[in-house]
């Protein structure tokens, strides 16, 4: 048994495999020691640097850097098995730690998965000798300043690698000796691999980056198997030292951080298994590994993703159910084939499409060749604003349902058009005369070293140097978009109870006066989610109708606009402005997340949610659509609770599923944490892409947690 | 056949991830029984108060005038009900709701069969109810869902015709098989019949190769006798095909669905067994060699 004993939502509680020494390291991670004693020293000054007005910005960034890998403080953890840490708490905010007259003066850049395999299998050496022999001959001054910023970034990494070699020289012989071979030459063994792995990440975030690093397990799984085979490690050892790199990833986690929309979500995020290029299942002991520590210690941080196929082997399908089921929602799960569809019919060369990681939260993308962003769009406003003209006052008639489809999909197309051309015009304003580089906002050779493209093209990551440029449309309220239509569908034309604009007029005055029609809306029409071919045909005629709008600037260049369907908790911001909605619900109710049902309508069981979900083509969703599965504890128990875990991800898969994040949530204990949250502090959620811990939740999103758990406050009960 | 629920991601109704047909009817009385709405044959109606929202649109539709909504009191009069179903048309809520669903065996099937994707190799469909035995259309609805591939199980009392049991049993999987007492006299004022024709069908089904799985409901005061657990301990050793015994706790869940059928509700927390009785049940089958699952 431990002193330390991380929450679960299963009665049996969590196993315990690692030794004392990493659970009381683990603990006091994310209890916050590191990430609060980070967040008391933001920045260092960089006021030393002298002739900064003459300096172009790239040359301003990497002699702050220069400065900040100095001064920056060093943190060596007792027990840690690898070394570096990310000291500064800019970086927790999302910005460049360095800072004249006292600002910040930069953000940073995250959203992205980057290649870190350079690092662990080339070296900083091999790096910059890679770099530095680059022919450079057709380059002009622009791209030799990126060319020099590289050469200084990596530099500036070999400068704060000495200190920590300086540092652990008398009390760490075991880290010392490691840091004297690695990230300096290319990792030999599986514990090289891991420190150098970390030694970058650790070092982007120093920067105050927020990289995801992606399939780890097919990085890091040779160095182990070989390592295993030689007797060189065991197993156990193995597991210490990867735990210890995902304690560290917590870090970032504060005692006490301001509640808004969770904290823990700094898009670390990490995949697991999946098929090579052969169709071969990679699934290998690293894999196992990490899904053993988060399921021993709880950590959220990193958020991981399985990518299930038919070959996922029986026993990884299993330990993944174990570790669902404790909740917190640390796993989440693709199905490959669906993802892979979608990312050939997006044109992706088949070398790539193995290779799909994400932008930190779910949105699939290829590691360390794209630039990611997206943008988020309610559908729900633009029907009810654009469509109905529900507040204006101004209501359109529709004759019959065909014609109130043909004249949304017409806005889809508008919406996405005018979106798309206004990012053509102000990031890529010279691309028609031919042009493909980039407004530059700020430089970023940290992350530029591990993106492919942008060393050889002498481009940065946000002027288009990476072979991809993705903006993701992303359509958010598809749920009630789909239950919205169909509630229109049946009260103004299958009963015929009345006409459009007298069901909007209804709406205006948020159904007062129409309580029992309300209620009939929201209990006793059919509601996507339920497994009802009807109400889900709303639904797939919605994802359809945004994948054709979206159609045509898809694959446009030189940036990409693939769809996508997310909320990622947007629903909370977009109450404000959306008005009450045909189904029933009035102004000011929290709706659907991501393809989520409307909260409160589903009443079917999970197989019959994951059943509507799938019934839209989401292969056309390119950069993903992520479901939301909320499940009691109590239905997991035993055996039988795995089986239904396996079954319901089996299930998801053979139906065409996208992306499922299954939470496992106690209400009571929900309620609890509300009530007392010094007692949860650890206690993790799924919020969206990301986990949180439940006490770092605002009262809209706690509410929000809460309601997806099935918990009716009790003036809705 | 007359449907009184189907419940989907079921994972305490036999292995795996299943489905969950509750069919309407069943020959016993049991006093402590937790599916109420499953006792009568015929269809029948429900009013649950907590989600009435006042607006009495069952009172104006209610040919029978047995809707009452005033300030303080809001109840069906279950002696003038006609069961014609207006209230549940009409109840914007749910709040009045029919149960009983008329079904053809393929429509069942077909239903089941939506879930069967999640399945794997562990799940299937477990028959339920009331006594699903005495469910019309049975002999039909168990060897279609052989026919569709999926994993049968009937959960039942063993009331019913042995000529159907005998019928059914070849394309169902396991039986789960509830012993409500062993005591005959208890039995009778238990469940309102002797055990004479359910230990005759448990037998027979025996005699035919049936899995079967004996299930004990352990009701503080009612059935946690010591003489009764060795009486299934016997009772065990007598089958050939018995994989063991589940013993399983009463809870009182089923007094709100009586209130909401407008019978008093049953529930009783006294009669929820203490770990105390939970062991020693365990504990008695344990020294007889009987397999147990909790």
């Amino acid at each position: 048994m431990s002193e330390y004993i991380f929450p679960s939502a299963y009665k049996e509680g969590r196993p315990v495999r690692l030794c004392e020494a990493t659970r009381k390291f683990a603990m006091e991670s994310l209890q916050g020691k590191y990430g609060t004693e980070t967040a008391l020293y933001p920045f260092v000054h960089v006021d030393c640097i002298e002739s900064w007005d003459d300096l172009n910005d790239h040359q301003k960034y990497t002699a702050s850097l220069d400065v900040l890998v100095r001064e920056c403080p060093l943190r060596i953890c007792e027990g840690e098995r690898v070394c570096g840490a990310a000291t500064l708490g800019a970086g927790i905010r999302h910005q460049y730690p360095a800072a004249r007259g006292g600002r910040v003066f930069w953000p940073s850049v995250s959203h992205l998965t980057v290649d870190f395999g350079v690092l662990v299998r080339e070296g900083i050496l091999g790096m910059r000798e890679c770099i530095a022999n680059l022919p450079t001959e057709s380059f002009d001054e622009v791209a030799m300043t990126r060319h020099h910023a590289l050469l200084a970034t990596l530099d500036a990494m070999q400068v704060w690698h000495g200190r920590y070699i300086e540092a652990t020289k008398e009390r760490y012989p075991q880290l010392h000796e490691l840091l004297l071979r690695v990230p300096l030459y290319p990792a030999k063994s599986f514990t090289e691999a891991v420190q150098s792995l970390w030694f970058g990440f650790a070092f982007l975030r120093l920067g105050g980056n927020w990289p995801g690093i992606g399939c780890i397990d097919r990085l890091l799984g040779p160095y182990l198997k070989r390592d295993l085979a030689e007797g060189k490690i065991t197993m156990d050892e193995a597991r210490e030292v990867l735990a210890s790199m995902f304690i560290k990833g917590c870090e970032w986690i504060e005692t006490d951080t301001a509640r808004g929309s969770g904290d823990a979500q700094h898009y670390q995020n990490i995949v697991l298994g999946g098929t090579d290029e052969n169709g071969c299942d990679v699934t290998n002991e690293v894999s196992y590994l990490c899904l053993e520590i988060v399921e021993e210690l709880g950590i959220s941080d990193f958020p991981i993703s399985v990518r299930l196929n038919k070959q996922t082997p029986k026993e990884f399908l299993r330990l993944l159910a174990r570790v669902m089921r404790h909740g917190g929602g640390v796993v989440a799960v693709y199905n490959e084939d669906t993802v892979y569809s979608a990312l050939r019919a997006q044109g992706y060369p088949e070398a790539d499409i193995h290779d799909f990681a994400n932008d930190g939260c779910w949105e699939v993308q290829i590691p360390g060749k794209t630039y990611f962003s997206y943008m988020p769009m309610d559908f729900l406003h633009l029907l009810l604003q654009d469509v109905l003209h529900v507040a204006e006052g101004e209501f359109v008639d529709f004759s019959d349902m065909d014609a109130l489809k043909a004249a949304y999909a017409e806005r889809m197309k508008q919406h996405i058009e005018g979106t798309c051309e206004a990012v053509l015009s102000g990031t890529v304003p010279a691309w028609r005369e031919g042009s493909d580089v980039f407004r530059l906002a700020f430089p970023t050779p940290m992350i530029d070293l591990f993106e492919h493209g942008c060393a050889e093209s002498g481009r940065g990551y946000l002027e288009g140097g990476t072979p991809y440029v993705v903006i993701s449309p992303h359509m958010g309220g598809v749920g009630d978009v789909a239950n919205a239509l169909c509630a229109i569908d049946h009260l103004c034309f299958i009963e015929k109870r009345m006409s459009v604009p007298a069901l909007c007029e209804i709406l205006r005055n948020d159904w007062n006066g129409q309580e029992q029609l309300a209620l009939y809306a929201k209990h006793k029409l059919p509601h996507y989610g339920n497994g009802d071919a009807a109400a889900d045909a709303y639904y797939a005629w919605a994802v359809d109708a945004f994948a054709d709008a979206c159609a045509k600037y898809a694959k446009s260049y030189p940036i990409a606009f693939p769809p996508g369907i997310s909320t990622f908790g947007r629903q909370i911001e977009w109450m404000a402005h959306r008005t009450a909605v045909p189904h029933g619900y009035r102004r000011g109710e929290i709706l659907a997340g991501n393809t989520s049902p409307t909260p409160g309508t589903d009443t079917a069981g999970a197989t019959a949610t994951v059943r509507s979900y799938c019934a839209s083509d989401l292969s056309r969703m390119t950069t993903g659509a992520a479901l939301d599965i909320k499940l009691y504890p109590g239905t997991l128990e035993g055996e039988n609770g795995l089986c239904a875990l396996e079954g319901l991800m089996q299930g998801f898969c053979a139906l065409g599923g996208y992306f499922m994040q299954v939470d496992v949530l106690d209400v009571q204990t929900l309620l609890d944490a509300r009530e007392h949250p010094e007692q949860y502090k650890t206690l993790s959620v799924r919020v969206s892409g990301w986990n949180a811990r439940f006490v770092t939740l605002d009262d809209a999103w706690q509410r929000m947690v809460l309601e997806r758990a099935g918990y009716l406050p009790e003036e809705q009960a | 056949m007359r449907v009184a629920d189907i419940q989907r991601f079921c994972t305490h109704d036999g292995p795996g991830l299943r489905t969950t047909v509750f069919f309407k009817g069943c020959p016993l009385r049991c006093v402590w029984c937790h599916n109420p709405e499953t006792q009568k044959f015929e269809s029948e109606m429900m009013l649950h108060t907590a989600l009435c929202a006042g607006c009495g649109a069952c009172v104006e539709i209610c040919p029978a005038g047995a809707q009452i909504l005033t300030q303080t009191d809001r109840y069906r009069k279950v002696e003038l009900c006609v069961g014609c179903g207006a209230c549940a048309g009409a109840c914007p809520t749910e709040a009045c709701r029919a149960v009983g669903r008329e079904m053809t065996p393929e429509q069942v099937a077909d239903a089941v069969c939506e879930d069967a994707v999640f399945y794997a190799t562990e799940g299937g469909v477990t028959l339920s109810g009331g006594e699903p035995l005495c469910t019309d259309g049975i002999e039909q609805l168990v060897p279609l869902l052989k026919k569709r591939g999926l994993h049968v199980l009937v959960e039942t009392a063993g009331a019913c015709e042995s000529a159907r049991l005998a019928r059914v049993a070849p394309y169902v999987d396991e039986f789960y098989f509830d012993i409500k007492h062993t005591d005959p006299q208890k039995h009778r004022e238990l469940t309102g019949a002797l055990p004479d024709a359910i230990l005759h069908n448990l037998a027979l089904l025996d005699s035919l190769g049936a899995r079967i799985r004996l299930r004990c409901l352990l009701v503080n005061g009612l059935t946690t006798e010591k003489e009764h657990f060795e009486r299934v301990a016997a009772l065990y050793h007598s089958l050939v095909h018995c994989t063991g015994v589940q013993l399983l706790r009463y809870h009182p869940m089923g007094g709100s669905k009586a209130a909401a059928l407008g019978l008093a509700d049953s529930g009783r927390r006294e009669w929820i067994p203490t770990e105390e009785q939970i062991r020693r049940a365990a504990q008695i089958l344990t020294e007889h060699k009987v397999p147990i699952f909790l």
